[in-house]
């Protein structure tokens, strides 16, 4: 009779924990799907009272309009390839980084771990100015080049989650690979990097998250039209008088439909990345 | 990029171009470069939209030393540049060439010389209209704005109009509304005769009793009339929005309205703003500057004329020709789209009372403490009084630095 | 620990190279050249004015902006950190209960934070609008009478809160799913044996267990909290009548509106003490409490 009753109290709040996740799953979805909607609606049906959520014509024209006003084909092809090599240079950078700080032992080791550490809380605003200047002298303003080299030269939070993860491989694999007579090198390479897979897919999305929805860098370092970005294609649509909402949201859905693929061909990595970095103080 | 087109190698000046604006003026524009460059074939020119903040983007570039040559500018932020030292003064180039600055309106030139000198030339200007609904005006019973009608008249319309339609307790059409910004209260100031600085730019005049009987106005429109939206005041774009929706009767706009409004499901119209003592409208100002540094000065010079005197200058889009003779065919060619009183825009452009906004140098400090003291006021929260008493010190010191 | 890492000095800076090369190019000097700045005037066009301790000064003493700014940073600071934290905790403690569509819950919780503020910021000005806002709509439509938000100064601050709650909620939800996933069973069953309900086991089991990841997500939000720029300067640009200036928006406008860069660099050392004290006595206090495995 015990038993009974536990099972049926479980059933039910099994039922609770559904009704309350799905209740917030509406909350978390409900955005998207008005800014899908609206971005296939006719200008005047964008202010209706009641809302429509089901527009009477879905008119796809509208996301046209929006690569004919502006060439956000190119937007489109700059982006991927900023967001591609920044990927590829936090990677590849962050996990020599994090390599050394987790399974070599040097002088000093900690110390950078913790100056890095720091540099987390370091005002982004403020080193605006001086890294431009910096950028300038390079002669680099105007190219992709401000916004892609910085990733070759590593960053705290990925070197953060990629040290917890390589600090979870057993330490033996290391020895057996030094018997077999493996460089430092060759343990980065043959042991670390292929079981630290699913930790590098989780840095590598979030990077290719952060460059893909970067507003600020391109605004400032990409002049001509032909090397700017999506974002700033997305800005131009925010009026400066008023706003035409329909097209708004159709170059929102356009910004946002490729990284939204990139998340969910990824997803069952991402998660079971950040699962296995086990993040511990 | 190295130039690679056999096309391109004759092109040995490269002239780098900033401009910003909606898609559709960006689309247009890069039309115009290209046009330019078939016009002038050793000139390439290089087109740079700035999305967003174009005063962080040009002032980085310009601090920088790595500005564009041409600079498309508004006259809010103009001066703080060319205080700076970094424009080009064309008044030279403007004698030389003889060009007859008569044949824009004299709005349109307030938003581009300062101290005495010219730091651009004139591309478009926007003022601000009231356009109303005449279906909703029709249903009540109320007579259409008139000429030379007045804030007792604009006040007694927006009283009748104002109406909950459901019997709920709560508006469903407003009266009237007012931008609570600078272009939005300013010409209530100037219509009363006042202004926020005095002419030497020196001291803060906005405790002068006209403007605040100017003020206080709009403050009584929203709490003691009740005929204002006070939300929403705050943010004009959802504003237009309201209108074009049918739950506002007249409200003051830019003249980018007219664009915003086709098709709206209503007839509607546009009057001149109401007056008081005397008229009075602001005006706000595009136009083409050249930066001090440029290499190429005459080709430069040669780009922003053919942009603003030449066939461009036809096709500016939701903002009205800062040339007189082009924005009243515009206008009287009573084109889709364009109110029956089209009149009215043509009027108050070129009206003298029709004025650019003082947008000095170290407009973006002060404009931040003037609008945090005036957001008390629209939202109820202090008097005017208070408001202006309080941003006084605060704003003068900031002229003063 | 008696085993012996792999030990060599060349090979470890060798490896860290790039790291340190990119510390000292893109943070160190553009770090000490904005420390330099801060004793001067600068309006990024003319020539630095040295000015000794007057920026700082200034700040701490005289500009009463500073101090509002101050604690709308706090105010944001705790309720995104406090809301964020508790709702990420109890999404995934539910979501880690839950078999079925697990994978699609967490897919959809984390949707928002993969989509560019850019984007979700005007969305969002929208659905908070007092007038055409669905929010409201849908809020008085099940009886509730719902401020206009963005335009009123008590309630502007706390839908920038919501907002980002809602956008960012995702990320420490699936940091707390993997902690979840690593505590042992076996705790769980000894805690039935003892008769704990659901909720006792929350608290005496799962809490303590996460408490480093709690500690690692609320320093991390903190931090980032204390940097919030985006939201503010997409949604409110600081208003109305100031309630949702933040610090690091406060630093922006000084550095590019008002052309005070000397004065943004000051408050930026400003902020850099004021976090790096915060999170060094977080950790100094936490430590006690923390369960470490």
């Amino acid at each position: 009779m015990r038993r009974g009753s536990h099972k049926l109290s479980r059933r039910l709040f099994l039922l609770l924990l559904y009704a309350v996740l799905t209740a917030g799953a509406v909350v978390m979805v409900a955005p998207f799907l008005w800014m899908v909607s609206t971005s296939l609606k006719a200008p005047h049906e964008t202010f209706m009272l009641p809302p429509i959520w089901i527009p009477e014509d879905f008119r796809f024209e509208n996301y046209a309009e929006v690569f004919d006003r502006l060439p956000f084909f190119r937007f489109l092809l700059n982006t991927a390839t900023i967001a591609g090599l920044v990927t590829f240079g936090v990677l590849l950078s962050c996990s020599l980084t994090a390599f050394a700080l987790s399974r070599l032992r040097f002088r000093g080791r900690d110390l950078v771990f913790y100056i890095l550490l720091a540099t987390m809380i370091i005002p982004a605003p403020v080193t605006l100015v001086p890294i431009f200047a910096i950028m300038r002298r390079l002669e680099w303003t105007n190219t992709f080049l401000p916004l892609v080299v910085p990733a070759f030269f590593g960053g705290a939070f990925p070197v953060f989650l990629l040290r917890q993860f390589f600090m979870r491989i057993p330490r033996d694999l290391d020895e057996a690979a030094v018997m077999d007579g493996c460089s430092a090198f060759g343990i980065y390479w043959r042991v670390i990097l292929p079981l630290g897979k699913p930790a590098l897919a989780t840095i590598g999305l979030i990077s290719f998250m952060g460059a893909w929805n970067d507003f600020f860098g391109p605004l400032i370092y990409l002049y001509s039209i032909k090397k700017q970005t999506l974002t700033l294609g997305l800005a131009t649509f925010q009026g400066y008088y008023a706003t035409d909402w329909h097209l708004l949201m159709a170059a929102t859905v356009i910004v946002t439909l490729p990284i939204l693929l990139a998340f969910l061909f990824s997803q069952r990595f991402f998660v079971e990345g950040i699962t296995m970095t086990g993040i511990k103080g | 990029m190295a130039a690679c087109g056999g096309e391109d190698e004759d092109r040995r000046i490269e002239l780098r171009w900033g401009l910003w604006g909606t898609p559709e003026a960006v689309q247009n524009q890069r039309r115009f470069a290209r046009d330019f460059m078939r016009l002038h074939p050793n000139v390439r020119v290089e087109i740079e939209p700035v999305a967003g903040d174009v005063t962080v983007a040009f002032s980085m570039r310009l601090a920088g030393g790595d500005a564009p040559d041409v600079l498309y500018a508004g006259n809010w932020f103009l001066f703080e540049f060319a205080d700076k030292g970094t424009l080009l003064p064309l008044d030279d180039l403007i004698a030389r060439d003889g060009i007859d600055m008569g044949q824009f309106f004299d709005s349109a030139l307030s938003g581009i010389q300062w101290d005495g000198a010219t730091y651009a030339l004139p591309e478009a200007i926007n003022v601000e209209m009231l356009f109303y609904n005449q279906d909703i005006f029709d249903r009540y019973g109320v007579s259409y704005p008139e000429p030379g009608w007045t804030w007792d008249d604009y006040l007694e319309k927006a009283r009748r109009l104002t109406q909950d339609t459901d019997g709920d307790g709560r508006t469903d059409i407003w009266g009237c509304y007012v931008w609570t910004w600078i272009p939005g209260f300013l010409p209530f100031m100037l219509q009363n005769e006042s202004n926020m600085f005095d002419d030497d730019f020196r001291r803060f005049t906005m405790d002068d009793p006209r403007a605040i009987e100017a003020l206080q106005f709009i403050q009584d429109l929203i709490f003691r009339y009740r005929v204002a939206p006070g939300r929403q005041a705050l943010q004009s774009q959802l504003s237009i929005d309201m209108f074009a929706s049918g739950r506002i009767a007249m409200g003051s706009f830019g003249y980018w309205g007219v664009r915003e409004l086709q098709g709206a499901p209503f007839r509607w119209d546009v009057a001149e703003l109401p007056r008081r003592r005397t008229t009075g409208n602001v005006v706000h100002v595009h136009s083409f500057a050249i930066n001090r540094e440029t290499e190429h000065p005459e080709e430069a010079w040669e780009l922003i004329k053919y942009l603003t005197l030449d066939e461009p200058a036809r096709e500016v889009v939701y903002l009205i020709p800062a040339q007189k003779r082009i924005a009243a065919e515009m206008i009287r060619a009573g084109n889709e789209g364009m109110p029956a009183n089209a009149e009215a825009i043509l009027a108050t452009a070129t009206d003298p009372n029709t004025v650019s906004p003082p947008f000095g140098p170290r407009f973006g400090e002060y404009s931040s403490v003037l609008g945090l003291e005036l957001d008390g006021v629209w939202l109820g929260k202090v008097s005017v009084e208070e408001a202006v008493r309080k941003a006084k010190p605060q704003i003068e010191l900031i002229l003063s630095e | 620990m008696a085993r012996k890492h792999y030990r060599n000095e060349i090979e470890g800076y060798l490896f860290l190279a790039p790291q340190l090369l990119g510390l000292v190019l893109w943070l160190g000097i553009p770090m000490l050249a904005a420390f330099a700045l801060s004793f001067t005037h600068w309006d990024l066009f003319g020539r630095p004015e040295f000015v000794g301790l007057r920026n700082y000064i200034n700040l701490l003493f005289h500009d009463r902006r500073m101090w509002a700014t101050l604690f709308n940073t706090a105010y944001f600071t705790a309720g995104t950190v406090t809301l964020g934290t508790t709702l990420a905790l109890l999404l995934a403690a539910a979501v880690h209960q839950v078999s079925f569509g697990q994978t699609l819950f967490k897919s959809i919780y984390f949707l928002p934070v993969i989509c560019s503020m850019t984007a979700i910021a005007a969305l969002w000005r929208w659905l908070f609008s007092g007038d055409f806002g669905l929010l409201n709509l849908y809020l008085e439509r099940i009886g509730i009478s719902a401020p206009d938000w963005l335009n009123d100064t008590r309630f502007a601050m706390p839908a920038v809160i919501l907002m980002s709650v809602w956008k960012g909620v995702g990320f420490p939800m699936i940091i707390f799913l993997a902690g979840l996933h690593d505590i042992p069973a076996v705790y769980y069953e000894a805690a039935e044996i003892d008769g704990a309900d659901r909720r006792r086991q929350f608290l005496h089991v799962t809490l303590p267990q996460l408490s480093p990841i709690i500690l690692f997500v609320v320093v991390t939000s903190v931090i980032g909290c204390f940097q919030t720029f985006d939201q503010i300067y997409m949604m409110t640009s600081g208003g109305p009548m100031g309630s949702t200036r933040t610090i690091a928006f406060y630093l922006f406008e000084n550095a590019f509106v008002f052309y005070k860069f000397g004065n943004a660099c000051a408050i930026a050392y400003v902020l850099f003490v004021l976090l790096g004290g915060f999170t060094h006595f977080s950790i100094r206090l936490t430590q006690r409490w923390v369960h470490y495995q």
